[in-house]
């Protein structure tokens, strides 16, 4: 079975008149040169409008490693205030990991300098319920890139206030290639 | 201005059992694409292939993790030409796949899969197509048997 009438369906969603979703595009970063952090701000804005986030990610770093990880702190605390759990394959284990205390909580893992060229890990990062002045805010992403790994984290930042901003970082003082993609995404609730 | 996405693309139910299901002519529009699908196959001994832009040469990169009856594994492939995603037989398989930034043409594809197979498996996949062209075809394909009736299959864009 071939589906081929993509081009109209999607020129009926691109042009919006017509196509409404409880899941929308807020801001898109696309790195014209590189940099060790990127900050979605004023997140203070969508309270009232979403009731979770999500970023989705093509990453690629200047660090000679394969395999890096990207930090994520909220509203610029940069205290020990993080926690994580990592469940990964290698591709010939499965192994966890987890740290308190940490001064940032993981976002999502990607591709160093090391990896082939062109080669970005992807990675699509929730932030759930992150405007609730009730609860820790916590994190869940999927990541990777094969046939180097495929990662799942949790995280949690030990505070209820709600969402102002969130910073992503580079892992190891590196900094994210040009051409690296933070896209955030709003869901209605 | 939030703009809204996540937009239907097509969606697929098989009325009867076929050897592939194919999304042909996907527009560069979006950044991202989702398939969500949920279905079996008539062979336990293979999953679904999946083949972006016909290319069927040795071009895929696969690692996966799953629970495999309780005991925690994980495998590789590099330089595949069979970029597994993974079926159930008469135990359904369900899963969302990411093909992120899929209409670049600066970055090799990567893709993010979570399936589960109902009662008996838990699992991730991130597939990397070593080739920056822009996907505009995706293809799931079972060699030697077929994908169930009822399978489905439903892909939606994402902007950014």
């Amino acid at each position: 079975m071939t589906l081929s009438a993509l081009g109209i369906l999607s020129a009926a969603g691109a042009g919006g008149a017509a196509f409404s979703s409880d899941y929308e595009l807020i801001e898109t970063q696309i790195l014209g040169s590189s940099q060790a952090s990127i900050t979605f701000s004023s997140l203070s804005t969508y309270s009232s409008t979403y009731k979770h986030l999500q970023v989705r990610m093509a990453l690629r770093d200047t660090r000679a490693v394969t395999v890096q990880n990207a930090f994520i702190r909220f509203n610029a605390d940069s205290g020990n205030n993080y926690a994580y759990h990592l469940l990964q394959g290698d591709g010939s284990s499965v192994s966890s990991t987890s740290g308190t205390s940490q001064d940032a909580a993981v976002a999502s893992t990607y591709a160093g300098a090391s990896a082939a060229s062109n080669v970005y890990g992807g990675g699509v990062l929730d932030i759930l319920d992150p405007y609730s002045t009730t609860k820790n805010t916590t994190t869940r992403s999927l990541s990777g890139f094969g046939s180097s790994t495929i990662r799942l984290w949790s995280g949690v930042w030990l505070n209820t206030a709600a969402l102002t901003s969130m910073q992503i970082i580079a892992g190891a003082g590196a900094n994210f290639v040009a051409g690296s993609r933070f896209s955030l995404y709003g869901l209605k609730g | 201005m939030p703009t809204p996405t996540y937009t239907p693309l097509a969606t697929v139910t098989l009325a009867s059992s076929a050897a592939s299901v194919t999304f042909s002519s996907i527009p560069a529009t979006y950044r991202d694409l989702v398939l969500v699908y949920n279905g079996a196959n008539s062979d336990s001994a293979q999953g679904l292939l999946l083949t972006l832009n016909s290319d069927t040469g040795s071009n895929y990169n696969i690692v996966s993790m799953n629970n495999s009856s309780n005991t925690p594994v994980s495998s590789s492939e590099s330089n595949s030409n069979t970029p597994n995603i993974f079926f159930g037989t008469t135990a359904r398989t369900s899963g969302v796949a990411q093909f992120m930034d899929y209409s670049a043409t600066d970055k090799h594809k990567t893709v993010l899969i979570r399936d589960n197979v109902e009662g008996s498996v838990v699992r991730a996949t991130a597939i990397r197509w070593a080739n920056t062209a822009a996907i505009t075809s995706i293809q799931i394909r079972r060699v030697s048997a077929t994908i169930n009736t009822g399978s489905t299959f439903n892909l939606y864009g994402i902007a950014s």
